[in-house]
């Protein structure tokens, strides 16, 4: 008699889900391995300080690290404030499931689905045409801020909420201002979140491309100001890769800086808040 | 004391206004870019022509559309199962190393750039698919690369999605003498479904909008998709190429491409919305 | 009236004035399509004690709030009857200057995540008393009026959160006294903690008898008997909170009129 749901054996459903966790490991080992042995052999500490060459083939990505500085610094200028300010009216000034505070939550959960190359296009419109800010890093930071906004807010306004009732009870009871209430003591307590909203957004401006090539720009060399045009290092990588022949072990090597960048923001996040997964 | 409240309140309820006013301006921007071409009757026909002859005026984009629904689709069949997989291992069967390990992996892989995948791709997968057939760079290049980015974030909000399914119906399962792979099946899975099933609108809504990787490896030509082994034009690849330089109607055509992607995404955002709300079965 | 052992010297505060009485008449407090409380009337002596008794969920706490205005907060709330603090109607008086005059302690200690002495300068600055000096010789006062002082001078740096549950408590009642109301508010101040903490919260509410109008809500029914002289006795009546029983609070637990208070004081109900 044939076993009933043989299908449904515990022995044969862990091989299947250790097989997958075996392929999905094994991938993604091999791209990471690849993009090491690609980029290692490029790599030098002369690489990280010094000017490219021969249009990035030799030489480093000293200009471009800086543009990409420059680029994250306007970007953060601009979120941390405005996103700050967003996630204490979802918190704090808006009646909670107000209509008000329903528009402001569904608006910024649409603003996080705006594909990137559309952000590109926006940007490309409004920042570096409309506004006249033409192909600069400061057009690139205020689009970036744009798809960076979103992730910040959600983060910072759930660690706003999760201040203590406690604490708000007694504050009610003594008539302490908001602004008080706000400086003093929720803002404070949500420090590691709001930490942790900073270094995310920042993990993932950095690995933007698209809604630079269009507001940023190509150019290679070191920027003056920020209404010079600028080449992030993830533009850097597109532009070898796809544009420079032989550009690739110069890609590689940028890539493997990015990633290592990326590795070190993630381990600082995990220490800054080490109980959430995002 | 109550003036400054007024005055912060103001401040912060100001700055607040203007981001929930960012994607209304997009959309207006998009939409107004757009209107040159956008006519009652000649819409259909951004849908139905394959020919993409810009410098021609023929803007038909039925087959890039075709090439971006195809590698989407195609990388989800590859992506879900398998990090739906790999949600279910770390949860109930990998043992508590592993499953750190496997989550790490995954939450790394998550945040690695889309240009770093398509570089990998153009360099590895490419020339690795051109010695079976092809000239490598083709919708299954994109496919396995989209695939490989999205796989994570399935897994990611697959296993958040069953973390959310109360203990008590682990518990009820085992009293019932069911085993290991029948609770997950018959009890867990279904009780995360509407989680699980907006994680992957979600992430189909990200696969629809990803640049980058596409446009390293799947050929950019534009044409409709007879093979995996052929290459494809995305849409998005489309505006990353052209924008550059296009002018005029040229110019509008890309806008309204973009106003499509948009509504597109959007669309799913807002169907991952739904799936949340309509088949939440409990508390 | 038995007194309680404690430790600690409780500085009687200099008063200028007697504190006012309170008097709530018809009081209705909807929270959307739920009623929480439905035509409560009491009256509090200056200078007295009344503690609120019941079981949970009938509107005592509702009630408390609703003197000092922090039910008057909860979005959707609807409140209807008369509440005087002496002869001023509660409604007509600032928020600020009402929580000066009426402080409140709540259940679970809630001091501020500050340093012990911050948590009793923030309120004084905010409330605007100007000069550190004078900051920190009134926060002195309340703490002395605790009998705190002596236990935190030295580490008055210290985060308020390293301190034991019932200094914890006390402290936050030196809080609601750093402003020096006329009345306080108590919700169940002593059900979070061990007894011998307890103790010397009960010591230093008893303490403070006479200076200030305190209401005191508490399930423990020998506390009330201890320190209250006057009691209200809570009940739920078709899901809504009534009082049904007040009255000194001697005869509430010999001489009950209500067959409810009779069950409930002698330990049968609730």
């Amino acid at each position: 008699m044939l076993k009933a749901g043989i299908f449904s054996s515990d022995g044969l459903v862990s091989v299947v889900l250790w097989g997958a966790f075996a392929l999905v490991t094994v991938v993604s080992l091999w791209m990471l391995g690849d993009i090491l042995l690609l980029g290692l052999g490029h790599l030098s500490l002369d690489f990280v300080v010094a000017e490219p060459a021969d249009a990035g083939r030799n030489g480093g990505i000293a200009p471009l690290i800086v543009s990409t500085l420059m680029v994250l610094a306007v970007c953060m200028a601009v979120v941390i404030p405005v996103g700050l300010a967003t996630a204490l009216a979802i918190t704090e000034f808006l009646a909670p499931r107000s209509r008000w505070q329903a528009i402001l939550l569904r608006s910024l959960d649409l603003l996080s689905a705006v594909p990137s190359i559309v952000f590109g296009l926006f940007g490309y419109a409004f920042f570096a045409i409309q506004l006249g800010l033409g192909f600069s890093i400061l057009s690139g930071g205020l689009a970036l801020a744009c798809m960076a906004l979103p992730l910040f807010v959600r983060i910072t306004a759930s660690s706003l909420a999760m201040v203590p009732h406690s604490y708000r009870q007694a504050a009610d009871a003594l008539a302490i201002s908001r602004v008080s209430w706000c400086a003093h003591i929720l803002l404070p307590q949500s420090n590691s979140g709001i930490a942790a909203a900073t270094i995310l957004s920042i993990g993932r401006s950095l690995a933007e491309t698209a809604v630079l090539i269009f507001t940023a720009g190509y150019v290679m060399r070191m920027p003056d100001s920020i209404m010079d045009s600028g080449r992030t290092l993830a533009v850097h990588i597109y532009d070898l890769s796809m544009n420079v022949s032989g550009g690739d072990p110069a890609a590689g090597a940028t890539a493997l800086v990015l990633v290592v960048i990326l590795i070190v923001l993630n381990l600082i996040t995990r220490k800054v808040l080490p109980d959430r997964t995002f | 004391m109550r003036a400054g409240d007024l005055l912060v309140q103001s401040l912060v309820l100001f700055l607040a206004g203007v981001a929930a006013a960012i994607v209304v301006v997009i959309g207006v921007y998009l939409f107004l870019e757009s209107a040159p071409l956008l006519t009652g009757t000649g819409m259909l026909d951004f849908f139905r022509d394959q020919r993409w002859y810009p410098l021609e005026g023929e803007f038909g984009m039925a087959a890039m559309l075709a090439g971006t629904l195809s590698v989407t689709a195609l990388a989800m069949l590859l992506a879900a199962p398998v990090g739906i997989a790999a949600a279910v291992f770390i949860r109930y069967y990998a043992p508590p190393a592993v499953a750190i390990f496997y989550r790490r992996l995954l939450e790394l892989l998550s945040g690695i750039p889309s240009v770093v995948f398509g570089f990998w791709g153009l360099v590895v997968l490419v020339p690795l698919i051109a010695k079976l057939e092809g000239p490598g760079a083709s919708v299954l290049a994109g496919a396995l690369v989209l695939g490989l980015m999205i796989l994570p974030l399935v897994s990611l909000s697959t296993d958040s999605s069953l973390a959310q399914v109360p203990r008590n119906y682990w518990l009820a399962g085992t009293a019932l003498g069911l085993g290991r792979w029948a609770i997950v099946r018959k009890v867990m899975i279904p009780a995360a479904a509407p989680g699980i099933l907006a994680g992957m609108v979600l992430q189909t809504g990200r696969a629809l909008g990803e640049t980058m990787a596409l446009l390293m490896v799947t050929g950019n030509v534009v044409q409709w998709p007879s093979s995996v082994f052929e290459p494809v034009r995305a849409l998005t690849s489309n505006i990353a190429l052209e924008m550059a330089y296009a002018t005029g109607d040229h110019r509008t055509a890309l806008f309204v491409s973009g106003l499509i992607l948009l509504v597109m995404t959007a669309g799913m955002v807002a169907l991952a919305a739904l799936i949340q709300r309509r088949l939440r079965r409990y508390a | 009236m038995k007194k309680s052992v404690t430790d600690g010297q409780f500085e009687p505060e200099k008063r200028r004035r007697a504190p006012p009485g309170l008097r709530v008449e018809g009081l209705t407090v909807h929270f959307g399509p739920k009623t929480a409380v439905a035509g409560a009337d009491l009256v509090v002596k200056p200078g007295q004690i009344l503690a609120m008794v019941g079981p949970s969920g009938c509107g005592k706490s509702t009630l408390l709030a609703s003197i000092n205005g922090i039910t008057d907060l909860v979005p959707g709330v609807s409140i209807r009857g008369q509440r005087m603090l002496g002869d001023q109607s509660v409604d007509t008086i600032v928020p600020g200057l009402l929580r000066r005059r009426v402080g409140m302690l709540f259940q679970k200690p809630n001091p501020f995540p500050m340093s012990i002495i911050e948590n009793l300068e923030f309120p004084l600055r905010e409330h605007g008393v100007k000069g550190r000096g004078q900051r920190r010789e009134q926060a002195r006062e309340a703490l002395e009026q605790v009998g705190l002082w002596g236990e935190v001078k030295d580490r008055l740096k210290d985060p308020a959160l390293n301190l034991s549950g019932g200094q914890q408590q006390r402290l936050c009642l030196a809080r609601a006294l750093v402003l020096k109301p006329d009345v306080l508010l108590l919700d169940e101040p002593c059900s979070a903690l061990d007894p011998i903490a307890s103790a010397r919260v009960e010591a230093c509410i008893e303490s403070l008898r006479g200076r200030y109008t305190i209401v005191i809500v508490t399930h423990n029914l020998a506390q009330a008997r201890r320190i209250s002289d006057e009691m209200v006795v809570f009940w739920v009546e078709n899901d809504i909170g009534r009082i049904i029983e007040a009255g000194p609070t001697e005869r509430l637990f010999t001489d009950p009129e209500h067959p409810t208070t009779r069950a409930y004081c002698e330990g049968l109900a609730g």
